[in-house]
């Protein structure tokens, strides 16, 4: 089965999921920010241990609520909507592939990842990684030192050798939540597999972990405090794969400290 | 029954509801949210339950929207509209966003200068739930404040069963509790990790005193929607049955709405048009 008309979409709408959560640290503008970590709706997670090679995820507590479709049917974003209390910017529903530990921040040598396979929820819904993007995540703050962070990958046509940077500057002191996307070497669409990371200097202390994710919607804040959403034709009607594992990125327009509040509703038949 | 085509939707359309609440009046912070439960207007303002630390289900106020129950049809709110806010006049207040949820259950009897566990216990609540069930599924926890408190500003954290049947959960405060509250003051309770609902209250503990005055309550609600509204120009906001994602209502809903403001300065007027649609 699958949603092709308005009509499925109001046939299919689930009750929305509601997020709402304590105010962030002192954010860095433009930098983008997870509130995955802070308590609110839903509760705060714990940070990942699965080791260097990371765990496929299905589910993981601290993940905005899903519920699998049953049967044949399909799910799809119908709706996502949010706001931030301290400043406008960008806010992303993403879907969280993928997570690791044990990554030093204080090595300046490559560190072998060899990430285990992602689960079967690129853009197409397989394991090749159209679409999929990789980010590292903050979990416990970090020290002095503003590292180059390099990533090396295989792609999601299965080449091997790739490599890309953050896209933005790292930042000493880096804060629970940060998030640092790392850039895509040209002419790819996604990551397949993860080999290793590289730090150019070190971070002094923390814990980070490298996520693989996919961006399901986007919507723009345009000040602080004001809803901003899409819809199931103006967010393009996302297809969203069973055991999806969503979170949200907020990418700030200023550094104030935020609440973050979302709503999310799909659509399933 | 259910509706299931855009078709369904204008063909079972109810009549709108309209409402006009007081604002409240400054609460001096982003984000420090307040309802118009207490608010005078259309629909009248609500007197403070006194049902006793367990509670009671909320099933037939008059301060809720109005809402007519069906015997057989499923109901959905379809649309919903409100005027922006202006700088002054009836329609003056703070852009901010609104959100429209369901009002379950109240408790009373809470000791605002008890700084010890508060046994709750709470009654059953009724079956509306994402699921339309007691479980708890999307049913949240928030403080309300009744009469306005004095100075104080504790963390709130409860103990609870959550929507699986999982007793000894604890959420806290997700904003925190200011001093001099005003009636229709709300704080938000979070979940523990994993949770998406609580089923019942056990508990709650207040971390320090919340002033010599003030009357508070403990409220679980499902949150519906979120609307935007701005205070650029007189302009209308709505979402309609697409937009809104067609949240499914049950019958003897309890539907107010909350104000999140997005400045310091006095709060919305309360001007809100519903419209459901039964089939």
């Amino acid at each position: 089965m699958a949603i092709t008309t308005l009509d499925g979409v109001i046939a299919g709408a689930e009750p929305p999921q509601f997020v709402f959560k304590v105010a962030s640290p002192t954010l860095g503008q433009g930098r983008p920010y997870t509130p995955f970590y802070l308590a609110g709706i839903p509760g705060a997670a714990v940070a990942p241990t699965p080791g260097i090679g990371g765990a496929a995820l299905t589910s993981y507590a601290g993940q905005i609520a899903w519920v699998n479709p049953t049967g044949a049917s399909l799910s799809y974003l119908c709706r996502f909507g949010g706001a931030s209390s301290g400043s406008g910017g960008t806010l992303l529903l993403c879907d969280r592939l993928w997570h690791n530990s044990g990554i030093s921040v204080t090595s300046t040598t490559a560190q072998t990842v060899n990430s285990v396979t992602f689960p079967a929820r690129d853009n197409n819904g397989t394991t090749n990684g159209d679409g999929v993007l990789v980010g590292l995540e903050v979990s416990t703050a970090t020290g002095a030192g503003t590292p180059t962070i390099t990533v090396g990958y295989t792609n999601s046509v299965n080449t091997s050798g790739r490599t890309g940077t953050n896209a933005v500057a790292s930042a000493a002191t880096s804060s629970i939540g940060s998030f640092y996307p790392i850039s895509l070497q040209a002419d790819d669409f996604g990551v397949r597999s993860i080999q290793t990371v590289t730090f150019s200097a070190t971070w002094t202390s923390g814990t980070v972990h490298l996520v693989a994710y996919r961006v399901l919607a986007a919507v723009d804040v345009v000040n602080a405090g004001v809803f901003g959403a899409v819809d199931a034709v103006t967010g393009g009607f996302p297809r969203l794969y069973d055991n999806t594992v969503p979170f949200l990125l907020f990418v700030p327009g200023a550094s104030t400290a935020s609440n973050i509040v979302a709503t999310m509703t799909v659509s399933q038949g | 029954m259910a509706i299931t085509t855009l078709s369904d939707v204008a063909a079972n359309m109810r009549p709108t509801v309209f409402a006009n609440k007081a604002g409240v009046s400054n609460q001096g912070g982003t984000f420090r949210i307040t309802n118009a439960w207490y608010s005078s207007g259309h629909p009248p303002a609500a007197t403070a339950n006194t049902s006793g630390l367990a509670g009671q289900a909320v099933t037939g106020n008059a301060a809720a929207l109005p809402f007519t129950n069906s015997a057989s049809a499923a109901t959905y709110l379809v649309r919903v509209s409100r005027p922006s806010a202006l700088t002054s006049g009836p329609l003056s207040g703070n852009p901010g966003m609104f959100q429209i949820v369901d009002r379950l259950w109240e408790n009373s009897g809470l000791d605002r200068t008890l700084t010890t566990a508060q046994t709750v216990n709470s009654v059953t609540w009724p079956a509306r739930d994402n699921d339309g069930t007691t479980n708890g599924e999307g049913v949240f926890l928030a403080i309300e404040v009744s009469t306005a408190t004095g100075t104080g500003t504790p963390s709130v954290t409860v103990s609870y069963t959550n929507s699986l049947g999982t007793s000894g959960r604890t959420g806290t405060s997700i904003v925190s509790a200011w001093g001099s509250a005003a009636a229709g003051a709300w704080v938000p309770i979070g979940l523990a990790a994993g949770d998406t609902g609580v089923r019942s209250v056990q508990s709650v503990t207040f971390s320090a005193t919340w002033g010599t005055t003030g009357v508070l309550h403990l409220v679980a609600y499902r949150p519906i929607c979120i609307l935007s509204s701005t205070r650029t120009a007189l302009n209308t906001f709505q979402e309609d049955a697409l937009t809104l994602g067609m949240p499914r209502l049950w019958n003897n809903s309890q539907l107010m709405y909350l104000f999140y403001p997005s400045t310091t300065g006095p709060n919305n007027s309360g001007a809100m048009n519903v419209t459901y649609a039964q089939g």
